[in-house]
């Protein structure tokens, strides 16, 4: 008997582990103790709404960051620059850096962290 | 995968009901949910029930984990990231509720004196399949090996789905597929042996 037939005859064979013989019928009982829990909270988002939500989290901040940066012409950074050892395109990376970075850092992290809080 | 469910689930048209019950179940009123629960519940118990009979061997266990199952997927049912795939969900769930069954009876014997120690494994004599020589073949097998072979060809499990809930390496799940392959092949082939030559004797 090689391999294969071997497979067929025990997954006939095993077939009958499907119908034991003894039907029982257990959904009255079943039904009778889930009506006794507690009524199951509405329904939250998934985790594919939740990365939904993210995604337009992420993609607010970047907005953010770029009116930011742009609101920063009209900032007086050379004056800001003068009292910081740094030139001025210096100046508008580190600002816009300390900034974005967490913020994007924290966005990311959301998806992680439900995956964690689900399992 | 398609499971052997019931009949009445092989169709795309019943999975698509399976998904809506699933949806009525999580949303409207009690009554509805209850109401659309119910018909999950009629249509998986069998399976449900059946696989943990043959796993169990114990029938009256194998009641109180299929209540305990879909109980808890009554709780869970707002996890359920896709709602079509119900029956696969709920056929790991009953894995999971047998598992934990199967450990806390392990620890139980642990901590019992060995007089008054309970049968972590149950019976191998008692008879679950209405197949007589399978039930034979269950026999030959190690505990371990049972539940491996029960969970693969009775319930289209895949290796990897069992050596993921029971925490073992893919290459011991195939192992003990292997090992218990090779005693029913044996069994088998001399079962076969046994019948010809009565069948040549009658002829003769």
């Amino acid at each position: 008997m090689d391999n294969k037939e071997l497979d067929k005859v025990l997954k006939n064979k095993f077939q009958s582990l499907q119908h034991p013989g003894d039907d029982v019928n257990l959904v009255r009982e079943i039904m009778a103790q889930v009506e006794t829990l507690p009524q199951i909270e509405a329904e939250p988002l998934g985790p594919s709404s939740r990365i939904g939500l993210n995604w337009i989290l992420l993609l607010a901040v970047l907005i953010g960051g770029a009116v930011f940066a742009l609101s920063l012409q009209s900032f007086p950074l050379e004056q800001f620059t003068q009292l910081l050892p740094v030139n001025l395109l210096g100046g508008y990376t580190a600002i816009a850096a300390a900034l974005i970075v967490p913020l994007i850092a924290v966005a990311g992290l959301m998806p992680v962290a439900w995956l964690m809080l689900e399992d | 995968m398609i499971l052997s469910f019931p009949a009445s689930v092989n169709s795309p048209e019943d999975e698509t009901a399976d998904a809506e019950l699933v949806l009525r179940a999580r949303q409207g009123t009690l009554p509805e949910r209850h109401t659309a629960y119910t018909v999950l519940v009629t249509r998986y118990q069998g399976f449900v029930r059946s696989m943990l009979l043959g796993l169990t061997r114990q029938p009256a266990l194998a009641d109180d984990l299929t209540q305990d199952t879909f109980l808890t997927a009554w709780q869970k049912l707002n996890t359920l990231v896709e709602p079509e795939k119900f029956g696969g969900w709920l056929k790991q769930l009953a894995y999971r509720h047998f598992l934990h069954n199967y450990r806390r009876k392990q620890t139980e014997q642990k901590h019992q004196p060995e007089a008054e120690a309970v049968d972590v494994v149950a019976d191998t004599q008692e008879s679950v399949a209405t197949d007589a020589q399978l039930n034979e073949l269950l026999a030959l097998c190690t505990p371990l090996e049972r539940e491996i072979m029960v969970l693969c060809y009775g319930f289209e499990f895949t290796l990897k789905e069992i050596a993921d809930s029971r925490g073992m390496a893919l290459g011991t799940v195939k192992s003990h597929v292997h090992r218990a392959k090779m005693k029913m092949q044996k069994q088998l082939e001399q079962t076969q042996t046994g019948a010809d030559e009565t069948g040549s004797k009658n002829h003769g």
